[in-house]
């Protein structure tokens, strides 16, 4: 039977403590045949799961244009996730996907991309902007805002000091006040002001936008106050789910199952959804 | 459509033929006062049919509790093992709001990333219906436009009759091919207008009015009204036919771990919540107007049908009174 | 205008209560306007426990209202004062009889509830003496015959007055205390947990049971425990103002005798 609650086996290939309860497991597919067959966009996610304790959705945080592999990076919350942190390199976990739609990156050939995440949100763009930094060509600017509570709880330290680095990448990282240490080079100050501060030019320009829901209540006007039209705005939500495939009815936001027909909306799309995420 | 007529002495006989055939046979049975559907053995213990059983008869395809698939050892050796194929079964003596109610939960689980598990039962079950003679206070099928006698989701109809015994309509191939080995049971009918021993229930609200409104009274103000007696229990959800939500849950012991399939409901306060305990659906009113909407909006945008089937169960079964007519009321004078 | 109806508006204009919890048709009905109070049914001889509205968040949160309130409501209001949850500054109780009345105080409810409490649970005791009597195996089998119709709707948890955790033992997961599924183990640790959560605090008002879709007696485990307080403690639950009650408090010359 093609039973679709079946997951994949996985090793962990690689754990990598991003932050406090927060890290990042690389897979490797048990089974050479499954790895062959398994696709994937950016912008999909997956049901990670430990047998016995249960499943739990994260993004794909690696990008397709890095095989052999999948990341994903979460924070220890419950009891799924801590079971999951409890495992050590090597041992086996459970995977279902890739679920979801994607994000449109070969419709934004030849246009600038600004990426604005928070917190633990900026897994979910990790992938995409990977995805776009190793098709750099295909871009013009590439802008990247993270924000976090504090220094510590930024991910990605490395890939942050990486992208700081690069001459083709434009990254701003800020900290909410007080988040900071005496020796802090970055800005300090909430995500929307920093990004109102920044000024990305919206000529031309692809925001993609993930945060938790207020950094994008806030951050959204600003948007539109620098001029983005809303169809050149993009966003990823992140309702609970359990299925992953538009049955269970968890992620429901109005007729929308966000597991099935989003995650990745367009801000006029997500505008026309009632306000259920 | 084929009629054929059943006596009434003949139908323990037809029902007992099932049961011998080595199928199995789903049916209402009595449980301290009250009809539920369970799989019988002998004829002697289906109760009642003309009587609304308490719960919908989802159980046969959606059970409140399944494996989605097990795991026996550990680490590299970790062995998968799926649930069994299901078994050839009938399920006789689900009414006709209950039938058209599968027939929803059919398409909504079969047409697109289709459960294999939920689809198998559907293709190994042939459903019979039975007309309703009588209609309870709660019943609105009516006023969705179906009626007591409906066919949909019916593989085949049983109409009683009284003295005249029970008409015998044939809705589908899989009911034809189910009634090929009873055929010398039944006589042969034709044209009879069952409608005159079907129940006529009251018609509540205009339909019409309701889809005509639907879009427009997402902010009004009477789903606080209509909400605030709302206790957010799920008696409403886990009877309705048409309910479909789950959730997923792992169990273990030392030998195995098991991967199992829940019933949920959008009215319990954690379906919703994420991670970061942000909840879209915070209050109640919030997770009634879901609710409705997903029977009278969603699921017309999503399937192209209505998924409430005006059996009444979820105000039989309500510990506060909610009344979904009320809300209907309300929102086709909107 | 009823002497219920002017009750009521009398309390918005002068007490400022933002809800009252009644009855209309027979069902429970929050007011929440002044006018509305017109709606509410008049005579009252509705065993609903109006009380479990006051734990439902949405009316939790409002600074001030008023209840109208049977014998089993009133228990239940005494309780959940025995437990800090609520104050008479905050909840202004109305008996539910021919002649409605206003109580300031909760003693007010107790003298109330005292003047005309009755035995009302024969019934049921008679049907726990049954269940003890029997063999160990034959309780054994009516409870899992009986669990194993547990849906877990959670209609019981609901519609319970004294059930207002805002974190439940069943959606703790680390560790998992009673498993989630309605089977048979999950179903048995789910209602010997809340029936051991309600120990001396149970106001016996059979709400559980006669709301559950399953028809499950679940008011038998409670008139269980409650009758083996009454007996080895003399209390019971709702029928005085202390916040000393059985089960929240050590006393020094309580029995020990069950400790085998």
């Amino acid at each position: 039977m093609d039973n679709m609650y079946v997951p994949y086996m996985m090793r962990i290939e690689k754990i990598t403590d991003e932050a406090p309860d927060i890290r990042t497991f690389r897979l490797k597919f048990m089974n050479s045949d499954d790895e062959k067959k398994f696709e994937f966009k950016a912008g999909q996610f997956g049901e990670y799961s430990v047998f016995g304790e249960g499943e739990s959705t994260f993004c794909i945080a690696s990008s397709p244009t890095r095989e052999g592999y999948i990341e994903c990076t979460f924070r220890e919350t419950g009891r799924v996730t801590a079971a999951l942190a409890s495992r050590e390199e090597g041992d086996i976990i459970g995977f279902r996907g890739p679920y979801g739609n994607t994000f449109p990156i070969d419709e934004w050939k030849g246009k600038n991309l600004i990426f604005i995440a928070g917190g633990i949100a900026l897994p979910p763009l990790r992938c995409v902007i990977w995805n776009a930094l190793d098709l750099r060509e295909n871009f013009k600017d590439v802008s990247i805002v993270y924000g976090a509570r504090t220094e510590n709880d930024l991910v990605y330290k490395d890939e942050l000091k990486e992208w700081e680095e690069r001459p083709d990448v434009n990254l701003t990282v800020t900290v909410d006040p007080g988040g900071e240490t005496p020796d802090w080079k970055g800005k300090v100050g909430f995500v929307p002001a920093i990004v109102e501060e920044v000024a990305p030019n919206a000529e031309n320009t692809i925001a993609i936008v993930c945060g938790p829901p207020i950094m994008i209540k806030y951050t959204m006007p600003v948007l539109e106050k620098l001029g983005f039209p809303v169809e050149n705005i993009y966003t990823t939500l992140e309702n609970r789910m359990k299925c992953g495939i538009g049955k269970c009815g968890h992620c429901m936001v109005g007729s929308n199952y966000v597991c099935k027909d989003g995650p990745v909306y367009r801000y006029d799309e997500l505008l026309a959804l009632p306000m259920e995420y | 459509m084929q009629q054929y007529k059943l006596s009434k002495e003949k139908l323990p006989e037809f029902l007992s033929g099932i049961i011998q055939s080595g199928k199995k046979l789903y049916a209402p049975v009595e449980n301290n006062g009250s009809n539920y559907f369970a799989e019988v053995k002998e004829v002697g213990s289906i109760a009642d049919v003309g009587k609304k059983t308490k719960l919908s008869a989802k159980s046969v395809f959606f059970p409140r509790c399944e494996e989605l698939v097990k795991f026996e050892g550990n680490g590299e050796n970790t062995k998968i093992i799926e649930p069994e194929a299901a078994q050839e079964g009938i399920l006789y003596g689900i009414k006709p709001c209950d039938a058209s109610g599968m027939d929803y939960f059919k398409e909504f689980y079969t047409k697109e990333n289709t459960d294999k598990l939920i689809a198998d039962r559907f293709e190994k079950t042939t459903i019979i219906s039975c007309s309703c003679n009588e209609a309870t206070d709660t019943c609105f099928c009516t006023s969705l436009g179906s009626n007591p006698g409906s066919i949909k989701g019916s593989d085949l109809n049983l109409t009683d009759m009284g003295d005249s015994g029970f008409l015998v309509e044939v809705v589908t191939d899989k009911g034809a091919s189910l009634l090929e080995s009873y055929k010398n049971m039944m006589s042969q009918a034709s044209d009879i207008d069952k409608t005159q021993y079907l129940a006529e229930p009251q018609i509540r609200f205009d339909i019409e009015k309701v889809k005509s409104n639907i879009d427009k009274i997402y902010d009004a103000d009477f789903w606080q009204e209509e909400s605030d007696k709302c206790l957010s229990c799920a008696s409403c959800a886990f009877s309705c036919p048409t309910c479909t939500c789950f959730d997923i849950q792992d169990e273990k012991n030392p030998y195995e771990s098991r991967r199992l399939r829940l019933w949920d409901s959008c009215g319990f306060e954690l379906f919703t919540v994420h991670a970061s305990g942000h909840n879209p659906r915070e209050v109640q009113t919030e997770r009634w107007r879901h609710r409705i909407l997903h029977k009278f909006k969603y699921s017309v945008d999503t399937l192209g049908q209505l998924s409430c089937t005006g059996c009444g169960r979820c105000i039989d079964n309500c510990p506060a009174g909610m009344n979904i007519i009320d809300t209907m009321i309300k929102i086709s004078e909107a | 205008m009823s002497n219920l109806k002017t009750i009521i508006q009398d309390l918005f204009a002068n007490d400022n209560i933002e809800a009252f919890v009644a009855y209309k048709n027979n069902k429970p009905f929050i007011v929440r306007k002044s006018e509305d109070a017109m709606q509410v049914d008049e005579i009252d001889n509705q065993e609903f426990n109006l009380a479990v509205y006051l734990n439902k968040p949405e009316i939790k949160k409002l600074s001030k209202l008023g209840i109208l309130a049977n014998l089993s409501t009133m228990k239940a209001l005494v309780q959940l004062a025995n437990e800090n949850q609520i104050t008479s500054d905050k909840v202004k109780v109305i008996s539910a009889d021919a002649s409605p009345k206003k109580f300031e105080r909760f003693e007010e409810v107790t003298e109330y509830i005292k003047a005309n409490n009755k035995e009302t649970n024969a019934d049921l005791s008679a049907k726990v003496a049954e269940i003890k009597a029997m063999s160990r195996e034959e309780r054994r089998d009516f409870w899992n015959k009986e669990f194993s119709k547990c849906i877990k709707c959670y209609a019981c948890r609901s519609s319970c007055p004294m059930c207002y955790c805002t974190k439940c033992m069943v959606e703790a997961n680390q560790p998992q205390f009673v498993p989630v599924a309605s089977h048979a183990q999950g179903n048995f640790e789910w209602h010997f947990n809340r029936a051991m959560h309600l120990a001396g605090r149970c106001v016996g008002c059979n709400q559980c049971a006669s709301v559950c879709p399953m028809d499950i007696p679940l008011n038998l485990l409670n008139q269980q425990i409650n009758e083996t307080i009454a007996a080895q403690f003399g209390e019971t639950a709702g029928e005085e103002l202390n916040s000393n009650y059985t089960l929240s408090f050590f006393k020094e010359n309580d029995k020990e005798n069950f400790i085998r």
